[in-house]
């Protein structure tokens, strides 16, 4: 594994970097989507918080390393992440 | 060489201060929820002054009692607090955190006396007062308690650090008790918005700003309560040697 | 004191930093979800008010913070693993970098703030901007005192040699830090792109 500083990629951390960027950029579309009328606004709406989810969920497990945590943690952290996700679709879309 | 058997009246002392804690909680329950109106609310920061005389007028004789038991509970924050800066002060070999704790815990206990008082002064002359001034006492209350973050979340940290930049092993109690006193002191600190609104979950009778730090703070009262009282009896592991003075 | 190659020996699960922190972590994030839960009533009670407003909120603003915080993780998240391999106290650059991207953050909130106060925007306005400046306010004091844990996170990192110990500081400040990013993804679904 290299070790300079410049940004060449070579380990998971710059692969999550990527993704959350792209993720981003997604969101960033689902957002513009959202302000528009109708049905495709609900699921505009759901979209916006489904990828801040999985932006979250890619934090966690490769930048706060849950990846090699103890199973208890890795549960607790997804049960929480699952539970607040749902609970926002649920009244934002419902 | 373990110092407890020299020492059964700290273990004593220490208990004393525990359950002066879970005292001030149970007292608090009688008399801020219970009897007083202080949690749930009785009133809200938008209420008129005449309808908080209104209010305060069909509940005088349960408020009055109510904060009694509120000026108990709140005086039991002195021993509580210098109980947990006793036990602080053994992991130190020169005192420093355990005097800045005591300073912290006068603090606390001062601000605190003054809602018990403002709490029964609201209640003493209600109809002869003008209503705004009856209406300026629950402010003046719920200021002293919520708009106090960096007296009760600064309390809060000056437990925490003596824990986190203590040796390994030298303690004064374990380091999760930091990290729930770092927690606790970041719930207390939307309290210090009330100051901005009238209504809503930031007000002095909101959600966040009220409800939050209330239970934040005394669970936390509980939490450290309990942890005196384990660390005080005989046979526990957690029980930092004593240093010589 | 353990040299980090000792520290290597976790191919087994290990707590990032110690469990103190995620109990810190949980907590907060119990009280943020309290915060998310508001918004999304209200944004579905008072979905005109809140539509409205969001409309005059700069996307850019908040796209730019976006990416300066998950750069800012990914810094943290190089940096203490390189610490952890194979530790060069000029490492501590990923940490320094990692420190700009928040105070660029902060520079940003700023600015976004300035403009809308200006506007004579105030939290006062509707519900949608109480909520917007109160939720990102008690945010940008966790980036300030996120700041200041990485700037301890970055001066443990300049030591020659790490211990047991400091490699803890270095994962507990790390998770703090991360924490809050992942609340700021929220915070940015929620206010500026439903």
């Amino acid at each position: 594994m290299t070790r300079d500083l410049r940004g060449r990629i070579h380990d998971a951390n710059d692969v999550a970097w990527l993704v959350l960027m792209a993720a981003t950029a997604l969101a960033w579309w689902w957002g513009r989507a959202a302000q528009g009328r109708g049905d495709a606004v609900r699921i505009a709406m759901a979209g916006v918080v489904l990828t801040a989810t999985f932006k979250v969920g890619v934090v966690g497990y490769q930048f706060m390393e849950l990846k090699t945590a103890p199973r208890w943690l890795q549960l607790a952290f997804a049960a929480w992440l699952l539970g607040i996700s749902a609970a926002l679709v649920v009244i934002i879309c419902g | 060489m373990n110092g407890r058997d020299d020492d059964p009246l700290f273990r004593k002392s220490l208990t004393f201060c525990g359950w002066s804690g879970i005292a001030a909680v149970v007292l608090f329950i009688i008399g801020g929820c219970f009897l007083g109106g202080m949690l749930p609310p009785l009133l809200r920061a938008n209420d008129s002054p005449a309808e908080v005389v209104r209010k305060l007028s069909e509940n005088l004789t349960a408020i009055r009692f109510g904060s009694i038991f509120l000026m108990c509970s709140f005086a039991l924050f002195g021993p509580f607090g210098a109980g947990i800066a006793a036990q602080t002060r053994r992991a130190e070999t020169t005192p420093v955190f355990s005097y800045v704790q005591l300073v912290f815990t006068s603090c606390g206990t001062v601000i605190a006396l003054l809602v018990a008082f403002c709490w029964a002064l609201m209640v003493f002359r209600t109809p002869e007062y003008h209503p705004t001034l009856v209406q300026f006492l629950p402010d003046a209350a719920y200021f002293f308690a919520l708009f106090s973050v960096p007296c009760f979340g600064g309390w809060c940290v000056m437990i925490a650090l003596p824990i986190l930049l203590a040796e390994e092993g030298r303690e004064p109690f374990p380091r999760w008790v930091a990290y729930v006193n770092l927690w606790a002191a970041a719930l207390y600190g939307p309290g210090q918005m009330i100051l901005f609104f009238k209504d809503g979950p930031f007000s002095w009778h909101g959600v966040v700003a009220l409800w939050i730090p209330y239970l934040a703070y005394f669970g936390w009262i509980a939490i450290m309560s309990l942890v005196m009282l384990r660390i005080a009896k005989p046979g526990t592991a957690r029980y930092p040697q004593p240093v010589p003075a | 004191m353990e040299r980090v190659a000792a520290a290597r020996q976790d191919v087994r699960p290990h707590v990032p930093g110690e469990i103190g922190i995620w109990a810190f972590v949980a907590g907060d994030l119990i009280v943020f979800s309290v915060f998310f839960v508001l918004v999304a009533i209200g944004n579905r009670d008072e979905a005109e008010v809140f539509t409205r407003s969001r409309a005059s909120l700069d996307l850019g603003i908040g796209v730019a913070n976006t990416v300066l915080l998950l750069s800012g993780s990914w810094f943290v998240a190089r940096g203490v693993a390189r610490c952890r391999e194979a530790h060069d106290p000029r490492f501590s650059r990923y940490f320094s970098l990692a420190i700009l991207c928040g105070l660029g953050f902060v520079a940003n909130k700023g600015f976004e703030w300035g403009t809308k106060i200006a506007a004579g925007i105030t939290p006062q306005t509707n519900d949608f901007y109480m909520y917007f400046f109160v939720f990102t306010g008690i945010h940008l004091v966790h980036v300030l005192i996120g700041i200041g844990v990485l700037l301890l996170v970055r001066h443990t990192s300049r030591r020659p040699v790490l211990d047991r110990r400091d490699v803890r500081t270095l994962e507990t400040g790390a998770t703090f830090w991360h924490l809050v990013d992942f609340l700021w993804i929220f915070l940015f679904a929620l206010l500026y792109l439903l």
